[in-house]
């Protein structure tokens, strides 16, 4: 199965999200400003690159995981690619759409605007980091759900929109 | 082949298409524009269950299946978002063919869309949207034209790959 982790720009909730599923991030405590940035794609996705599925890795089950900013395409993003995924006859039980945007803070918003938008990544990152940090446990019921519900059921119920603690 | 056709909203610029396309509409602008008030997926307003999704017109006499689907202002980002599904998914990117109907987006056309959609004036709304779709009718025209030429040269290329004698060349 593909599941790609979706959010704004790609480079903080859905590659935090990831870094979770694949065991890079623990699942146990809150990780160190460090360990954010060995992540790869943390905070350095570049606007061009927007819209691409970036490789994360591969978790246990043999799943691929990826992930991509998506913008402005936002809500639409799910359906087109699902319906495109129908047209194409690729199986909905190969494919997961997790968007991980709901678990964003207002830190997250302000960091991530500096860091990628403005290209002020000194005042943008700490910010970034210390949101990622406050939000960190809705990331890891995201992950949670998707590893323990969302993958073994996922032919059945469908896709899982967002973190709800 | 699948070929969508896409816009904002995908029921406006890429609908228009997409009946010229399947021969829903034809003939001088004006006329085109009366055909086009009798084409259901114009200025269609979908359920919500299914906004977002491809919406299907109808396959051309060549058998190819056309869409339109909505991509909202990324016009760059939706089609590489697509792409990648298929890369990932080993499936050719020759498959499909990706049109961008944007750029015949006018700001008349959008202001009739908003009037539409959004207000919920369809008659004022649509009454907009026809006299700017008969504005820009056309470029509709002649970007169909060149869609059609482009299935024939994709279709030539694979008949040509699959006798062994074609180029290796991504379109």
């Amino acid at each position: 199965m593909k599941i790609l982790y979706h959010c704004y720009g790609g480079s903080h909730s859905s590659v935090t999200a990831a870094a979770i599923h694949l065991g890079m991030l623990p699942s146990y405590r809150v990780p160190t400003a460090k360990e954010f940035m060995q992540v790869p794609y943390f905070d350095v996705q570049l606007q061009e690159e927007h819209g691409e599925f970036k490789f994360m890795g591969q978790d246990e089950f043999e799943n691929d995981i990826y992930i991509m900013g998506r913008r402005n395409l936002g809500p639409l993003l799910q359906p087109l690619l699902e319906g495109v995924a129908d047209i194409l006859a690729i199986s909905r039980s190969e494919l997961l759409l997790v968007d991980s945007l709901p678990s964003v803070n207002n830190l997250m918003r302000i960091g991530g605007f500096l860091s990628r938008r403005m290209g002020w990544v000194l005042l943008g990152r700490p910010l970034v980091i210390l949101g990622t940090q406050a939000a960190y446990w809705d990331f890891v019921n995201v992950v949670q759900t998707v590893k323990h519900v969302k993958v073994p059921y996922h032919g059945s119920l469908g896709i899982l929109k967002g973190a709800t603690p | 082949m699948k070929v969508f056709y896409y816009c904002c909203s995908g029921i406006h610029a890429a609908a228009v298409a997409a009946a010229l396309h399947l021969g829903h509409i034809s003939g001088p602008p004006e006329e085109a524009v009366r055909e086009l008030e009798r084409f259901k997926y114009f200025d269609y307003h979908p359920p919500s269950a299914v906004r977002g999704t491809p919406l299907f017109m109808g396959s051309d006499t060549g058998g190819n299946q056309v869409y339109t689907i909505p991509v909202d202002r990324e016009r760059f980002l939706a089609p590489k978002a697509i792409r990648g599904l298929m890369r990932i998914f080993k499936i050719p990117v020759e498959e499909i063919l990706l049109v961008d109907t944007l750029k015949h987006t006018t700001t008349v056309m959008k202001l009739g869309a908003f009037v539409s959609q959004k207000i919920g004036l369809k008659v004022a709304g649509r009454r907009i949207l026809y006299w700017a779709v008969e504005k820009t009718f056309d470029r509709y025209t002649r970007q169909v034209e060149q869609v059609k030429k482009d299935i024939l040269s994709l279709e030539t290329q694979g008949a040509l790959k699959m006798t062994g004698s074609g180029n290796n060349k991504e379109v």
